[in-house]
């Protein structure tokens, strides 16, 4: 049971409404449920004791119909995926399985699943995977998509992120995709619009769809894709994330999602893209210095470039970069023989990856992107199933 | 006759040790007698405030708020910033220059400190200490003296070359007034949005380091010793808000070295740290920023010991749409004027053990004394008449939506509060009643 606070109500308070949520969640009466509602009106404090599954969803509605919810940690629509922080497993594991299922349909039936839903896309930075593959996974469900750019629209012009939200919800959008150079913006416009916001990279912070996508791909080619998922479905397997770990979004979303499943995560790179702090992303994650050492223990490697647009005066050399930290087919032939190399993309050929090591069968970074379209619909459905 | 008591309360007055149940008698706007319960009976005329159960203190002062007025009225006025002072105890209350106009010029300051401008308790101001607070040429000091200034700061914008901070130091010095700085080192904090460390690395957000801080506190004390070796003037250096361990020991040697260096702690950096900021509530957005853990115990470490003065809220109020943006782009700044008494009391006095009266003098007493407002933060007879009454036992949970600010721009919403103000008096007037 969780206990909510409401706090009297807000301009546009539906009070018919508000009753009726009340009786169908506390299966209350009328006479009890209008009640709570004139306490509400009267600026009375009502405490509620919710169960833990309904709370949620009722904290959603009551503050769509306008209820004051006090001291409330922000609550998101279901079937936003905003962060992997507290994903649980078990959402995870569905998620992979429903992928699984949307993979196996003829297309004409998979073209069903969201006939007619909308769904806009709105980027605030630029991406040709990430954005296409959400379009053509969006397209493949037979939804209708909308693409929002900050530089064609009246983001331009000094829209907020919140308005812009409004707008494309009043638009009839029922899920918003975000890119977006701040991070923390998703979270903002879920909490603005109360529509399912999956977040598609915003700034330095998380990038959920793409650890998804990666965890997909390790399990494929890691033969794991049969094992349930679990705290120790990746036991025994080491994964080497390589290089400006500390302006990489998925290098945090993966570290912090890799060791939940029994995973060895070792980070590696200089101090400078590197700093002590990522020791603190999850439990056991581990630093190294040495490319060459690290690369002995690893089951597959994820190369990361580095993010030029966000180093903000940080000098690199690249010439001792590329010599201590590049991957290359000398690096690749000192690893296991099975060993697995991805990279999210965009990949700068010849700074952190050698083309040869890109193009060799080790590479998964083709599997990726197929797996990013695959995952992507799946999450796409999540969105906009109504919640069980 | 306009005598006013207050009878039945338990008096403390840090300035004179007193810490007992007292009457006490208010003419003419000051107070007239304090004596022990029933003193007064038999006074006619009298109108009596019926303070059983309740403390009554030195109304409280606050060195540092921002009241937004002239040019920002939409986020606050005089007016509203001052209601929502008296809410909070305060009888008296300084205006930070970061005004539209900045206050730099007498004609700012008069504007400001008119009583047109309608406010609630005593308005005084620091206006800044460069024109437009750009840290280049310094203002009239004299003539901002003269027409009411207790001090000068470009708040918000620390002064970071050496020379003109050193000028402001000492021409405040020789005229007795402290220089109030923002010690934070804006060279080193471009692009940052919070504290250095584990939470801005796994939100993604670039951090200011404690030592962008402490470098312009020890450059500042570095400023004032050679002032008073070369120049024999011990000038007083005022440091806003200090949160981090290393400004603080910076300070600490600087006062064990006998140079005037005062300091102030708000409430959030001893209440809260980095991690409530969560889902990136902009409403724990602040400059300086909430710090880790370490350095808030080091904040409370120094309250307790003395190295911090006084307690100041930066209370800072803001218009929702403007909070209600990405992280990196939402502005610094929470309300604080209603909820420092109850996080004081809770933190410092509840979970820490400070006594009472040490938590009054840090908002009373010594802000007084920082800025020399020689008849106020005491209960002596002959002073004004600032007067708070409070429950100190009261547990109560903090209501953004009933603020008497125009913002609502606060962490604490929700929050659990100990102690609540029942009166606040002005120069014997009430200027806030709970209702």
């Amino acid at each position: 049971m969780r206990s909510l606070t409401i706090h009297g109500w807000n301009i546009g308070f539906d009070k018919v409404s508000f009753t009726n949520l009340l009786r169908e969640t506390f299966a209350y009466g009328l006479a009890e449920a209008k009640h709570l509602t004139d306490a509400v009106l009267d600026d009375r404090p009502v405490e509620l004791h919710i169960q833990d599954a309904d709370f949620e969803s009722f904290a959603l509605k009551a503050g769509r119909l306008g209820a004051r919810i006090a001291a409330q940690r922000p609550t998101y629509a279901p079937g936003s995926l905003l962060t992997v922080a507290n994903l649980p497993l078990s959402e995870i594991a569905s998620i992979l399985t429903l992928t699984t299922h949307l993979e196996s349909l003829p297309p004409e039936e998979k073209s069903t699943l969201l006939k007619n839903r909308r769904i806009a896309l709105l980027f605030y930075e630029s991406s040709t995977r990430t954005r296409t593959s959400f379009e053509l996974a969006a397209k493949s469900l037979g939804a209708t998509t909308t693409l929002v750019s900050d530089k064609s629209s009246s983001i331009e012009k000094g829209e907020s992120l919140k308005d812009t939200g409004l707008t494309l919800r009043a638009l009839g959008a029922e899920a918003i995709i975000l890119r977006h150079k701040a991070g923390g913006a998703p979270f903002l416009l879920a909490r603005m619009t109360g529509l399912p916001v999956l977040n598609a990279g915003d700034g330095m912070h998380q990038h959920p769809s793409q650890a998804l996508l990666d965890l997909r791909t390790l399990l494929q080619r890691l033969h794991l894709q049969d094992r349930p998922i679990g705290s120790d479905t990746l036991a025994g397997k080491t994964i080497v994330i390589t290089g400006d770990i500390l302006h990489s979004r998925v290098a945090k979303s993966n570290a912090m999602l890799l060791p939940r499943l029994g995973a060895r995560v070792i980070l590696c790179g200089p101090p400078a893209l590197l700093p002590e702090e990522a020791l603190t992303l999850a439990p056991g994650v581990e630093i190294a210095r040495d490319f060459d050492e690290a690369l002995k223990e690893a089951d597959a490697i994820m190369m990361l470039r580095i993010q030029r647009e966000r180093l903000a005066g940080l000098e690199i050399d690249l010439n001792e970069y590329i010599a201590r930290y590049q991957l290359d087919q000398h690096g690749l032939a000192a690893c296991k023989p099975s060993i697995v190399v991805l990279h999210p993309g965009p990949m700068i050929r010849g700074l952190e990856i050698a083309g040869e090591v890109a193009d060799s069968p080790a590479s998964a970074i083709e599997q990726q992107v197929a797996n990013g379209l695959a995952v992507r619909a799946a999450l796409l459905v999540r969105a906009l199933s109504p919640p069980a | 006759m306009n005598d006013l008591l207050i009878s039945g309360a338990h008096a403390i007055d840090p300035a004179t040790g007193l810490d007992a149940p007292r009457d006490l008698l208010i003419r003419d706007g000051r107070i007239a007698a304090i004596e022990l319960p029933g003193t007064f009976t038999g006074i006619e005329s009298a109108e009596t405030i019926d303070a059983t159960g309740l403390t009554l203190a030195p109304g409280f002062i606050d060195i540092h708020v921002h009241l937004r007025e002239p040019g920002q009225t939409y986020k606050e006025t005089i007016a509203t910033g001052t209601a929502a002072a008296a809410a909070g105890g305060f009888s008296t209350v300084i205006a930070m220059p970061n005004t539209l106009p900045v206050n730099d010029s007498v004609a700012t300051l008069d504007w400001m400190l008119s009583p047109t401008r309608t406010p609630r308790v005593h308005l005084y101001a620091m206006p800044a200490a460069t024109l437009g607070s750009m840290g280049q040429h310094l203002t009239d000091f004299e003539a901002l003296a003269k027409a009411g200034a207790l001090g000068f700061t470009d708040d918000g914008k620390p002064i970071l070359e050496d020379p003109i901070m050193r000028a402001a130091l000492l021409s405040a010095g020789r005229l007795g007034l402290p220089i109030s700085q923002h010690a934070e080192d804006t060279r080193m904090t471009g692009g940052c949005s919070m504290n250095h460390g584990p939470v801005a690395f796994r939100l993604g957000l670039r951090g200011m380091t404690v030592e962008a801080e402490s470098n312009i506190v020890e450059r500042d004390i570095r400023l004032l010793r050679e002032i008073a070796v070369t120049e024999g003037v011990n000038a007083h250096l005022h440091v806003q808000h200090v949160s981090t361990a290393k400004a603080l020991t910076a300070i600490r040697r600087a006062r064990e070295d006998g140079l005037h260096v005062t300091c102030e702690a708000a409430p959030h950096h001893f209440t809260l740290t980095d991690e409530a900021i969560g889902e990136f509530d902009t409403h724990a957005k602040m400059n300086p920023p909430l710090r880790s853990e370490s350095d808030r115990q080091a904040v409370i470490a120094a309250l307790l010991d003395g190295t911090v003065d006084c307690i100041a809220t930066d209370h800072a109020p803001h218009a929702a749409h403007e909070k209600e943006v990405e992280f990196e782009r939402a502005p610094n700044g929470i309300t604080g004027l209603e909820t420092a008494l109850g996080l004081a009391l809770r933190i410092l006095h509840r979970d820490h053990g400070l006594s009472l009266s040490r938590v009054i003098a840090l908002m009373s007493a010594n802000p007084a004394t920082i800025v020399s407002l020689k008849d106020r933060g005491t209960l002596t007879p002959g002073s004004q008449a600032d007067l708070v009454l409070f429950s100190a036992k009261d547990e109560w949970s903090y209501e953004a939506a009933r603020t008497r600010s125009k913002s609502r721009n606060t962490p604490f919403d929700g929050a659990p509060m100990l102690g609540r103000v029942a009166a606040t008096l002005c120069a014997g007037k009430t200027v806030f009643r709970a209702e």
